[in-house]
């Protein structure tokens, strides 16, 4: 079990709050999302990631308002949004992707309304994000701020893949949280082709970046999980470059994959090219995503000539 | 508390800058303190939220021309989403805009141009298309992260770990923070945990 201590923001000068506003339950997943996007919202939130019996475990500080989140403080600030970020601290820089497209997604989830709960003490509801007649993921929505203050990410077989949960949670946030404004900011511009397909197992591809290496970074999502494919030509030496990684047979093929709290790293190197996958999807989307991605290989003529005549 | 602003045209004023992200650290604190124990401005707080939810939700239906009501909205339609327009001309506008696929539209445009506004940075014309490359061998790694929401690689932001032509050597860090900014800007962000590792000089 991986069990790491993150930064505890030093010092949350709590000077203000918001306060209850009566449940108003959202008639469809992207309501719950936007909701939760403006909630406002501090405290600690421990996540857990348990997968074929690797575990790992992180403590995180957080404040959230305006769909922003912000984590640190002094040196080691960094404020996260809308596909920008900003780092505080000595060295302090910004970094934005522009959007390119506003895709839109599948119908793939479908929304149920649970219980009345409590979290903490604070009214709440159970929401369950339904994906083919199974929960996908279950979440508990605080009542008067919309703050998912619990989820449960569930794998195809209905496993429990991913929990999170708010150990601390406070309606204050600090008014020093750093804001955008006025900031300079190395933009990421989108390319416009990825050269991987606009759709993978229910994945729309939404944006694509230059990376490093003359690579590629395509973006993708189904309008709740979403991944990152970064490929480049050649060949990395993984091995070399992963940290903690396991083995992970997918569809009769090895990768390495990287386990962390709230994100799976998958590596490999295809015939001609290096590739890595980084996401919060579940298990069985990666499988399914994995299936249509350049496999891994070293293909020789032998191998070219092989799959030709007998197609695997 | 809601005293502090005892004009509703300027709290409505404030609570619509609120969603299109323009206010303030302070004028944030300002609409916490307004939202602090009073019933009617929480009341008011969630009608702005769910008009604007509406507004991106609406659909744009095809209408033949002879359907449509005369007399459009133009600037009113700023106002509206302003917040500027007391209640019955609000619930007017709310029934137009409902009934004419042009004005909604015209919002809905509206809605998005203040959005793009609302997201420009100041842009470094310096650097453009991809992060420079630039070694960045010795640092001390260590790791912060947010619960929603996360953090920043120094990899990212000041420079890229390379290796030599021939075998790319990635920062998984790096790729890391790259997914994580990059999805911040989805709907998903709001509620699955991210973070990521970062390296400080």
């Amino acid at each position: 079990m991986i069990v790491r201590r993150l930064l505890m923001v030093g010092g949350l000068t709590a000077v203000f709050g918001v306060a209850a506003a009566g449940p108003a339950l959202a008639d469809d997943l992207g309501e719950y999302l936007e909701d939760a996007r403006n909630a406002i919202y501090s405290g600690q939130r421990l996540v857990r990631t348990s997968w074929d019996g690797i575990e790992s475990i992180g403590i995180f500080e957080i404040q959230h308002h305006g769909g922003m989140a912000s984590v640190g403080s002094g040196s080691g600030s960094a404020t996260i949004g809308a596909g920008r970020m900003y780092l505080g601290g000595p060295e302090e820089g910004a970094v934005s992707f522009v959007l390119h497209s506003d895709p839109e997604l599948g119908g793939r989830y479908s929304v149920a309304h649970g219980e009345a709960t409590k979290h903490l003490g604070r009214a709440a509801t159970v929401v369950e994000v339904v994906e083919a007649g199974s929960v996908r993921l279950r979440m508990v929505v605080d009542d008067s701020t919309s703050a998912p203050v619990a989820t449960e990410v569930f794998d195809g077989d209905g496993v429990l893949f991913r929990y999170s949960a708010m150990t601390e949670f406070s309606v204050w946030v600090d008014p020093a949280m750093a804001a955008f404004d006025g900031r300079e900011y190395r933009m990421m511009m989108p390319l416009e082709d990825a050269d991987l397909p606009i759709e993978l197992a229910g994945y729309r591809l939404v944006d694509a970046y230059a990376a490093p290496h003359d690579g590629r970074q395509a973006f993708y999502t189904d309008g709740l999980f979403s991944f990152s494919v970064f490929t480049t030509r050649g060949r990395a030496n993984w091995d070399a470059i992963a940290n903690g990684d396991h083995p992970h047979e997918s569809n009769g093929y090895d990768y390495l994959r990287v386990i962390s709290p709230t994100s799976v790293t998958v590596l490999w190197n295809a015939p001609t090219t290096a590739i890595a996958l980084v996401g919060d999807l579940p298990p069985d989307h990666l499988d399914q995503v994995l299936r249509e991605l350049p496999l891994p290989g070293t293909d020789n003529w032998m191998k070219r000539m092989w799959r030709k005549l007998f197609g695997y | 508390m809601a005293g502090l602003i005892p004009d509703p045209d300027a709290r409505g004023e404030l609570f619509s800058a609120y969603f299109d992200g323009q206010l303030a650290p302070r004028e944030v604190a300002v609409v916490s303190d307004l939202l602090d124990g009073d019933e009617l401005t929480i009341a008011e707080f969630r009608s702005f939220q769910s008009v604007r939810r509406s507004i991106r939700l609406l659909p744009q239906l095809e209408v033949p021309a002879n359907l449509l009501p005369d007399g459009h909205l133009g600037d009113r339609l700023s106002a509206y989403l302003d917040g500027e327009l007391v209640t019955l001309e609000h619930r007017r506008v709310t029934r137009h805009v409902v009934e004419c696929p042009d004005c909604r539209v015209e919002l809905q445009e509206l809605d998005r141009a203040r959005i793009a506004i609302r997201s420009l940075p100041g842009v470094d014309t310096t650097a453009t298309g991809e992060i420079p490359v630039t070694p960045a061998a010795g640092h001390r790694k260590r790791f912060i992260a947010g619960g929603i929401g996360a953090v920043a690689a120094a990899a990212l932001l000041f420079g890229l770990a390379v290796g030599n032509s021939d075998e790319p050597a990635f920062s998984l860090d790096d790729l890391g923070t790259r997914h994580v900014a990059r999805a911040s800007a989805e709907p998903g962000f709001a509620v699955l945990p991210q973070s990521v590792e970062v390296s400080f000089p």
